[in-house]
């Protein structure tokens, strides 16, 4: 006699459970082990690796170690006593030649030479002469040019004034009618073009440096330029 | 070597894995318990390939974290609880999917329709759509009940077992267990009477 596997509890729900025994097993497909080996692989190729990885460090001895470089950086930058000398701390030393070179010097000589020793000027040094006339010429024509940059000054209004005049006085026949002919037939008193644009009396430079600006920067240059050379001798 | 990894039993054999990382002893127990979990995810979840899915990740939980396996459980209800806690996971986020979907998900619904009454007698002797019949039935079982019944009555576990791996007394099992196939006996009644 075949003996029941359910118990009392089990017996009401009898055919219920036949029936879900009776269920085929479901297996895994064939290809199963070898897509979990792929999924590993890939898992373990993903897997991220710290900074500290590339120190050989376990993780407990992360934070020592960067406390121990922490205690080693402010030793150094604390101590008085080490034999390093730090840069920041460090006081520069004095120029005593220089300051002799010039006090030897007398002041009309520094007056009239610029600093610079008559002897010592070779052929590639640029002497600068002054010019106050032409210097303040520039300086004034510079102003002129700021100005006329920065506002509209009275030329420019009564040239812009009259091209609003010539523009109404022109015979404009609503649509349809042509306004290139009309321009043409009444040219601009200023020598603009017939669109508008202004003409050779409109004095406008543009925003780059004029040529007399360019002059004054070369020249400042090459001050610069022989200076430094007189320096770099005088430490000699 | 490999022989008498495979005689060993599986606590032994994730000992070994443990302690040497060896890779054939994980691909034994990998084996060993790759088409059982697949039954139960299956029955569980309803869908193969998820179920693929669910038993696979299951696998690569089981290979990262063996470390969290401790040697007074019993190796088969800690895989278990695994897939388990996956198989759920899953099922949230479909039940989630369906939601937000506009369609919803009612191709398998259709297909299992245990209401229909098309089927006659000897299309319903056809042990395909009568598995088909059951399979929906138990998917409309209650999550908590279906769990239990699956493990009990499809993988044959003991009541310890699953209290192992459902962390509920054996008494809560017994109980959700009668509750699971009394709901599932409500819903195939049409196949009884066959």
């Amino acid at each position: 006699m075949k003996k029941s596997n359910y118990n009392i509890e089990d017996e009401q729900f009898k055919e219920t459970i036949e029936l879900l025994k009776q269920l085929p097993r479901i297996g895994a497909p064939p290809d199963f082990e070898m897509n979990l080996k792929r999924k590993l692989n890939s898992i373990k190729y993903q897997e991220k690796k710290g900074f500290f990885y590339y120190f050989n460090l376990k993780r407990p001895l992360v934070p020592a170690s960067a406390l121990a470089v922490c205690a080693v950086i402010a030793f150094f930058m604390v101590s008085k006593h080490s034999e390093l000398e730090n840069p920041f701390t460090k006081i520069p030393p004095q120029r005593n030649n220089a300051a002799q070179t010039t006090s030897q010097q007398s002041n009309d000589d520094k007056k009239k030479n610029f600093l610079i020793d008559p002897n010592n000027i070779s052929s590639n040094d640029v002497i600068i002469k002054k010019e106050p006339v032409q210097k303040s010429t520039s300086s004034s024509s510079r102003s002129g040019k700021f100005n006329s940059h920065a506002t509209r000054n009275n030329d420019e209004v009564a040239s812009s004034d009259r091209n609003v005049n010539r523009l109404r006085n022109l015979d404009f026949g609503g649509f349809g009618s042509n306004l290139d002919k009309s321009l043409r037939a009444k040219p601009d008193p200023n020598g603009g073009d017939q669109y508008g644009n202004p003409g050779e009396n409109v004095n406008f430079g543009g925003f780059n440096l004029v040529p007399g600006q360019d002059r004054e920067l070369d020249m400042l240059r090459s001050r610069m330029d022989s200076l430094k050379k007189m320096w770099l001798r005088g430490n000699r | 070597m490999s022989k008498n990894l495979s005689e060993l039993t599986d606590e032994e054999l994730i000992a070994e894995f443990q302690a040497n990382n060896t890779t054939e002893a994980y691909e034994i127990l990998v084996k060993r318990y790759k088409d059982p979990l697949t039954n139960f995810v299956f029955r569980f979840v309803g869908d193969k390939d998820v179920s693929t899915d669910v038993v696979q990740d299951t696998m690569i939980r089981f290979y990262l974290h063996k470390d969290s396996y401790k040697s007074f459980a019993k190796f088969s209800t800690w895989i278990y609880t695994i897939a388990t806690n996956l198989a759920k996971n899953e099922l949230k986020r479909r039940k989630r999917k369906r939601l937000f979907s506009i369609h919803g998900n009612n191709e398998d619904e259709q297909a299992f329709d245990i209401t229909d009454t098309n089927h006659t007698p000897d299309v319903l002797a056809d042990s395909e759509i009568k598995n088909k019949i059951i399979q929906n039935a138990l998917s409309k079982v209650k999550e908590v009940y279906r769990e239990v019944v699956i493990l009990r009555d499809v993988q044959d576990l003991s009541y310890e077992e699953i209290s192992e791996i459902t962390g509920l007394s054996i008494g809560t099992v017994k109980s959700r267990i009668n509750r699971g196939r009394a709901q599932l006996q409500k819903l195939l009644k049409s196949i009884y009477r066959e």
